[in-house]
């Protein structure tokens, strides 16, 4: 039994799974797991992350890989099975370190919007292709939370941006930014690109008036802070954003009035659809910690994966591994393919993938959380490398409007309720 | 109102020294802790090492268990758990990693130290350590815990394997045991307070084992070897480090063979482990009220005005309070012996077992809803949660031992269904 017996719907796998996947888990293996023991304590600098991001993202030239062919990309985004191989690169990234499979996700992220059929903007994925075609590793980032409101913004379906305090105006050819963001993955100096979530008319909730607007981190008036020192997730920076005066031209939109705000529903899928790869990763290499601690560790002079109670435990922990990574791909699945579940970024699809997100974050948290009381006095050990997946994966059920928000969300759909 | 008096306890059972007492460590935390928190991030150790000599020599804390003939505080009694309790509620409610190494501590000296079973030999030997005014780490506890495949293992207690086995030669306890993982201290400890498995020779040449006891091992004895500092998920104010014992001899005295006296440490360890949490979970309420008095959500409301995230709230209170009461009931509980039994005997054991479990988990149950409601900020150093979380987890993985919940849920069937296999 190893980790690639776990279930997943065979049918949807991507012809391009066993190769990019094999690739990954050698790097994970010989580029990440042996020193991941040390990244807490380079949170700040990145000296010790920052080789292991550019084996992947330039030597390795994922940082390519969904742009088109055209512009010197691999192409993944005219793909129809561009989530599923998203969703296996995320899992064997996230197995090593979620945080690094956050910044390497969340850098296409937002690109979804211009790289991925159907919306592909050829101007927009020339113009940035060349800045990602370097020979360093190259990041995006999506400042959508703002300080007064956490995730009012991706509350779309209720709020519809009206309370969006970072606006954009058009001046002549140019869109003209201010406001303040919060917490974006890849900010604290990484991010190269930002992708900016803004309202044309503050207060309002025409979906007109709701913007996605790319901002190269240059730019004049784009000032990244500080990380902030957090749990856990060490390998992804996080700090306020602040724009002044952040002038940028007026075709670096995303996909225009109405389009955008479509779009960064799709984006919420995305996300939690990434969320999930992240988690089930992590799950996967608990398996692999437990099966060894609990065959060489006894307890009433048997190992404990023989005793009846903690195989029991061991059992539920499998399984659910096993059941979530099957609702993770298929979470993949409807994002590839809204020709059969309908648009990625519809309410039916949104909650649907939102409501599996917060399955599998429930149980990751709770299976990591037992697994700790596993291994009892080695449980908070870091050097059974259980602990700080703990740490990482409660970041991901936070995120995103956490658990609440995915429960409105399905509440919303499955009951039809119009006030939440 | 203030938490202390939102979460019901039993007040008429706290005593005026107690009060007293309290007070003092609530404004050392006030203003010694709390106050510099933000600075606790840039320099954490030493500012610990500051904050709890005052705690320790000013407050007196660091003899408060020890006997007073002794020169201790003359808190060596399990009529003074409630106390404890109190004291230890106040501490955590600063810092759990503090709060957690007193509890250790006083679990790791009990056996020596709390009426009726003082023991005069091993007082008059260690006390005049912890008892001056040098800060001190305190005692370090290693229990029973994991056996390996790979070795032999030794004898059981209760399922868990006891790693270090002592065989007596003339006057002395001759102590081995290799790659020992301690509950607590194992990188300053002066004392060692050793579940271990006795051997001796008798007359007529033939080895014979005794009953699981503990054993007393000061910290700078020969063939103690210590290894690095760990780095773990919570409780950093305690450095913690693998142990072997090579050879190392003891006084024959310094054995405590009374039976009862292994589960003694874990009552008073599973009661203490409780009290550090409720103190944990006081500062929780104090950080989640501030935050849902002020934090609006859809861009109208306050959060808290919002059902489902009252009915979290909701959970969070719900956990504390009878998380306190368990705790406080538990400590009430160890004060009458006349009318329970003693803490060193089953029915008291488990029950403390029993809480302990039930008062950690309910603690990680609400730090947990309330990151829920706090999103990032619940995980973002700044706000001073993510410090409990990860402390209070760590309580909880300690207390499990080994397999989870399972070896102490072995232990309450064993105790409620006459169990006799498991």
């Amino acid at each position: 039994m190893t980790i690639d017996d776990f279930s997943r719907p065979q049918e949807y796998i991507s012809p391009l799974d066993k190769h990019l996947g094999s690739i990954i888990r050698q790097w994970a293996e010989e580029d990440v797991m042996p020193y991941r023991r040390q990244f807490d304590e380079d949170w700040k600098d990145h000296k010790i992350i920052e080789p292991a991001y550019k084996k992947l993202m330039v030597d390795l030239g994922l940082q390519m890989c969904f742009f088109p062919e055209e512009v010197g990309g691999w192409g993944l985004g005219h793909s129809n099975s561009t989530a599923t191989i998203s969703y296996r690169m995320f899992e064997e990234i996230g197995r090593a370190d979620t945080a690094m499979a956050v910044a390497f996700g969340v850098t296409f992220w937002p690109l979804t919007t211009i790289v991925v059929e159907p919306h592909v903007n050829m101007r927009l994925c020339k113009e940035f292709a060349s800045m990602f075609n370097t020979d360093k590793p190259c990041f995006s980032a999506l400042a959508m939370t703002e300080p007064q409101g956490g995730s009012d913004i991706e509350n779309i379906d209720l709020l519809k941006g009206r309370t969006i305090q970072t606006t954009a105006i058009l001046d002549g050819d140019e869109w003209v930014i201010n406001g303040h963001k919060l917490w974006p993955s890849n900010t604290g100096g990484v991010a190269d690109l930002l992708a900016v979530v803004c309202t044309t008319k503050s207060g309002s909730d025409d979906p007109n008036d709701f913007a996605l607007i790319f901002v190269p981190s240059t730019t004049k008036g784009a000032t990244q802070g500080g990380p902030y020192e957090k749990a856990g997730m060490a390998a992804d920076k996080n700090s306020d954003v602040w724009f002044e005066d952040v002038r940028v031209p007026s075709w670096y939109r995303a996909a225009g009035p109405g389009d955008d705000a479509r779009c960064f529903k799709e984006i919420i899928s995305w996300g939690q659809m990434g969320s999930s790869a992240f988690l089930t990763g992590a799950m996967m290499n608990l398996y692999e910690i437990l099966y060894k601690f609990c065959s060489e560790k006894t307890y009433n002079k048997k190992p404990l994966k023989e005793n009846d109670a903690i195989a029991a435990l061991l059992g539920r922990i499998a399984g659910d591994l096993d059941i979530c990574r099957v609702i993770g791909y298929q979470a993949a699945r409807m994002v590839d393919r809204p020709d059969i579940y309908g648009g990625r970024g519809s309410r039916q699809v949104i909650s649907k993938i939102r409501n599996f997100k917060e399955f599998i974050a429930d149980r990751a948290v709770e299976n990591f959380g037992k697994a700790m009381d596993i291994l009892g006095i080695y449980g908070a050990d870091r050097d059974w490398d259980i602990e700080k997946h703990w740490r990482d994966i409660k970041i991901i059920q936070l995120w995103m409007g956490g658990k609440q928000l995915c429960q409105m969300e399905a509440a919303r759909y499955f009951f039809d309720c119009k006030t939440l | 109102m203030k938490a202390d008096a939102l979460f019901f306890y039993p007040k008429e059972l706290i005593d005026k020294e107690t009060q007293s007492l309290a007070l003092s460590i609530r404004q050392w935390a006030d203003k010694e802790v709390i106050a510099n928190r933000l600075k606790f991030s840039e320099n954490y150790r030493q500012l610990v090492e500051d904050s709890r000599k005052k705690l320790a020599i000013d407050i007196g804390l660091q003899q408060m268990i020890w006997p007073e003939a002794y020169g201790g505080g003359g808190f060596n009694s399990y009529k003074r758990s409630i106390s404890i309790v109190r004291a230890l509620e106040e501490i955590s409610r600063a810092d759990p990693g503090i709060g957690f190494m007193y509890a250790a501590n006083l679990s790791s000296y009990a056996p020596m130290v709390m009426e009726p079973h003082v023991d005069k030999e091993l007082c008059a030997r260690f006390a005049p350590i912890f008892c001056g005014k040098e800060l001190k780490t305190g005692g370090s506890l290693i229990l029973p815990g994991a056996g390996d495949i790979h070795d032999e293992g030794g004898p059981l207690f209760l399922g868990r394997t006891i790693q270090v086995a002592a065989a007596l030669r003339g006057d002395e306890w001759v102590i081995n045991g290799k790659g020992l993982r301690p509950f607590n201290s194992g990188a300053g400890a002066e004392l060692f307070c050793i579940v271990c498995a006795p051997t001796q020779v008798g007359k007529d040449g033939k080895k014979s084992k005794g009953m699981p006891s503990i054993i007393y091992v000061s910290g700078d004895s020969k063939g103690i070897k210590r290894g690095k500092v760990f780095k773990k998920t919570g409780l950093n104010a305690d450095e913690n480090a693998d142990i072997s014992f090579d050879n190392v001899r003891v006084p024959k005295a310094y054995m405590v063979k009374r039976d009862g006296a292994i589960k003694g440490v874990h009552s008073w360890l599973n009661l203490c482990m409780g009290a550090v949490c409720i103190g944990s979970l006081m500062n929780v309420y104090e950080i989640i009220k501030d935050w849902v008095d002020v934090r609006v959500i859809k861009g109208k409301g306050l959060i808290k005005e919002n059902p489902l995230d009252a009915a979290i709230l909701a959970e969070i209170a719900e956990d504390i309070t009878v998380s306190r009461l368990l705790t406080y009931n538990l400590a009430n509980i160890m004060t009458r012996p006349k009318d329970y039994g003693s803490l060193e005997q089953d029915q008291v054991f488990t029950l403390a077992e029993m809480i302990g479990m039930r008062v950690t988990s309910s603690a990680l149950h609400a730090i947990n809803r309330t990151m829920e409601l706090m999103g990032s900020a619940g995980y973002a150093t700044e706000w001073n949660l993510e410090k409990h979380w990860r402390d209070v987890k760590t309580i909880q993985s300690y207390l499990c031992g080994i397999g989870a919940d399972v070896p102490v849920k072995m232990d309450i069937a064993r105790q409620f269904f006459d169990c006799k296999e498991i």
